[in-house]
């Protein structure tokens, strides 16, 4: 199963292939706090935020937003167990890391 | 028959404040969804379209679009004209939020193929009420048309 992670800020996020289905799980946890948050999306959808669209994801577990800002993309998330966190990623380092998810249907 | 997807809304809002307060009022409802917005009218029919910047990805079929009436460049009136005039996205159920919107523009909407109107209030509190029960009712309670949801059924599983 694929994974690629991205950390800044004290902010760990992983997001990998469910080998279930071709969705991503995204698994945010921030440093020193206990808990994750756990998120399913399509890559599709996650890979629309590097062209500049907003996209937020709320569950049990907490939610997720990334928000275009200028040349980079600005992840918030808070869990239910850790609080809120936050980092900036550039888009098109997103975009290239998140590419080698993409599933192999498409 | 509703399957076990997550319902997803698109909303088309160029107003960053508006686009923040209906951020902060799905986050904190009881709703379980995912939320895409597009900043334009271009970026809405690129992603459901799958044309443009976005040609690249599968296009997307939320369970509803929720638009301004007066997003750039087109407006909400134009945003629906084509929406409606496309196969693939015709069905896709569209509710149009405006402060300010005339009874001859209201009309109009409806003419074009809206589903729902509704004005937006302008108390957070009020409007964050606005939103949920809008993202509850069609994202939840509504069941779209099984062609509308067969290009998304791809799109969310339960956690």
């Amino acid at each position: 199963m694929k994974s690629v992670e991205f950390c800044q800020d004290g902010l760990s996020m992983r997001v990998s292939q469910d080998d279930r289905s071709d969705q991503l799980l995204l698994s945010l946890d921030r440093e020193g706090s206990p808990g994750e948050a756990r998120f399913r999306c399509s890559f599709d959808d996650l890979l629309a935020t590097s062209l500049g669209l907003t996209f937020q994801v709320v569950n049990d577990t907490g939610h997720i937003m990334i928000v275009p800002e200028g040349p980079q993309i600005k992840i918030q998330f808070t869990s239910t167990a850790a609080g809120s966190s936050g980092c900036l990623l550039g888009r098109s380092e997103f975009a290239e890391k998140l590419a080698v998810l993409r599933p192999e249907s498409v | 028959m509703r399957d076990d997807r997550r319902p997803t809304i698109l909303l088309v809002e160029d107003n960053p404040d508006e686009e923040s307060m209906v951020m902060r009022a799905i986050r904190r409802s009881p709703i379980t969804c995912q939320l895409l917005v597009a900043h334009s009218t271009d970026e809405a029919l690129g992603i459901l379209h799958g044309q443009g910047e976005f040609a690249s990805l599968h296009p997307v079929h939320p369970d509803v679009i929720v638009t301004d009436l007066r997003v750039a460049p087109l407006g909400g009136a134009d945003l629906i004209s084509a929406v409606r005039n496309d196969d693939r996205t015709r069905l896709i159920p569209i509710v149009v939020l405006s402060g300010a919107a005339t009874n001859r523009e209201i009309e109009e909407l409806y003419r074009r193929g809206a589903n729902s109107f509704l004005d937006k209030p302008l108390d957070f509190e009020d409007f964050a009420t606005t939103i949920t029960r809008t993202a509850r009712y069609w994202a939840t309670l509504n069941t779209t048309a099984a062609a509308a949801r067969q290009s998304s059924a791809r799109a969310f599983y339960p956690l």
